[in-house]
């Protein structure tokens, strides 16, 4: 087998949740300099976000992703910096290219849920609203965010342990 | 049966008040109090390992905190997980990712690295916390001396700490909700005192970091916005303490706003995102797990996502009572 087909093969496994834990990292950093495998990447999670029925249960995928980006820490880029180094041409079209192929993700898999919130969700404790918790685009907005604060919390992100679904839904 | 009539209800709530106050005592002076577990936590030299607690999530560190050469100097180290490091000096704060190969280096912002968890001013703390003693407990071995700060509103929550009765050092820290059950504990497990550390103990385990991709935190704030925000439901007692604009791949789109804002102990974040002709459908979701509370909304064209360790009504209210002007073109 070739390595860029046993790269696809590994990016099939970590898709349908199957990849081993040590080999998550290393696929998302093949991710991040490897265009070809961004874009079989975001290929595999339109397709996979288009078929899946919103009626299984969801593929846990997002949480081991929201887990690797935990652990890395997330480049600031502000508007206009002092001393900071400018993205190239190259870099700004890749970052463009994943930006619009995740909003296509998030337009489709919104089109197939009309039955996305439109109404406050509530999860507290011994309580919690399914499609709060455990419906990805949640999911992935709450860690993300929960993240981004931790970073910016004057309370160290060293001092915390991680928030995942599960312990959401726990409280 | 009438002895028990309407006179025993008061009795009873006398009896339990009583109790209840023989329980705690005032800190006495509770500027020299905060002062103390301030200083114990920055002068002295030690050395120990601490857990964070949350629900039943864990995790443990190793600190180093020393002077050298006159200037103090504090090593983290984080157990479990991935390899995690902390070095901060008098200059700079640096976060080393090893898997990453990166380094997060802070400047010009206070990090509250436990057991320094109390920063000056103190008297923002007696504004909007009471503060009284409440006992005695044991913890990493050591006798300490709890100290309770009680919120005098509901906009945020209490705090408990408990400083060694010999060194004033915070063995433990506690953050309780509205029904005073905890939600997060910090604490020692084992701490000794070491006032000939080793400069050794206090460099980064990762010398040859040199190559490491450099991250610099916190970055400048956006020359200019097109869009400016009003928070009426900003709860008081809390200022705010950075103003970024953040782009990251976990967040499509242009860069956004990040503010956060404390009151000393706690916390919150509000992301400010211009929906940028994405179809986004609205919806708003309120989730509380350990102490933070997480609020997600629309104000017109702009996203608002407000996250942090406060109660789920308070970042309800900011969330909801946000207003955003667009500039005139």
């Amino acid at each position: 087998m070739v390595m860029e087909d046993m790269e696809l093969e590994r990016l099939s496994a970590a898709m349908d949740g199957e990849l081993d834990d040590e080999k998550l990292p290393r696929l998302l950093g093949g991710c991040r300099h490897d265009p070809a495998l961004q874009e079989s990447w975001y290929a595999f999670h339109v397709i996979g976000e288009t078929l899946r029925d919103p009626q299984l249960p969801p593929v846990r995928l997002h949480s081991r992703i929201a887990q690797a980006l935990k652990e890395e820490p997330t480049v600031l880029v502000p508007k206009s910096s002092v001393g900071s180094v400018p993205l190239d041409g190259a870099t700004q079209r890749r970052w463009l290219a994943m930006a619009a192929a995740i909003a296509v993700v998030v337009l489709t898999t919104a089109l197939l849920r009309p039955s996305l919130p439109a109404n406050p969700v509530i999860a507290q404790n011994g309580q919690s609203t399914p499609a709060s918790t455990e419906n990805g685009v949640s999911d992935r907005d709450i860690q993300t965010f929960v993240a981004l604060h931790r970073q910016g919390s004057p309370l160290s992100e060293f001092q915390t342990v991680d928030y995942t679904p599960q312990t959401i839904a726990q409280r | 049966m009438k002895v028990f009539g309407k006179g025993i209800i008061p009795v009873i709530g006398l009896l339990v008040s009583g109790v209840v106050q023989a329980g705690s005592e005032p800190a006495g002076d509770p500027l020299s109090l905060l002062s103390q577990l301030s200083h114990a936590a920055h002068d002295q030299s030690y050395s120990g390992t601490y857990v964070v607690q949350r629900g039943s999530e864990m995790e443990s560190s190793r600190i180093v905190h020393a002077h050298i050469h006159g200037e103090e100097l504090t090593r983290i180290e984080v157990l479990d997980g991935r390899p995690r490091e902390i070095i901060r000096d008098g200059k700079e704060t640096r976060c080393y990712y090893p898997v990453q190969h990166k380094i997060r280096i802070e400047k010009g912002y206070t990090r509250h690295l436990f057991p320094a968890l109390i920063e000056v001013p103190y008297e923002q703390y007696l504004r909007f916390y009471d503060i009284s003693r409440v006992g005695m407990n044991r913890v990493a071995g050591r006798e300490c001396q709890r100290i309770l700060l009680r919120a005098r509103d509901r906009q945020r929550f209490d705090h408990e700490f408990c400083a060694d009765v010999d060194t004033d050092l915070i063995l433990k820290a506690v953050t309780y909700d509205q029904h005073h059950d905890p939600l997060e504990t910090l604490l020692f497990t084992e701490v000794s005192e070491d006032d000939h550390a080793s400069p050794e103990l206090l460099k980064s385990t990762y010398p040859d970091s040199a190559q490491w991709k450099k991250v610099f935190f916190p970055p400048p704030v956006a020359d200019h916005l097109p869009y400016q925000w009003r928070i009426p439901a900003l709860p008081s007692g809390f200022s705010q303490i950075l103003q970024m604009s953040i782009q990251t791949s976990a967040v499509p789109g242009a860069p956004f706003e990040h503010l956060v804002f404390s009151d000393g102990l706690s916390s919150f974040s509000i992301f400010i995102r211009p929906l940028q002709g994405e179809d986004f459908h609205p919806f708003q979701a309120r989730l509380q797990s350990s102490a933070l509370s997480y609020y997600s909304g629309t104000v017109g064209q702009h996203r608002i996502v407000v996250v942090g360790e406060v109660p789920q009504e308070v970042v309800t209210a900011i969330g909801q009572s946000m207003t955003i002007t667009e500039e005139a073109h």
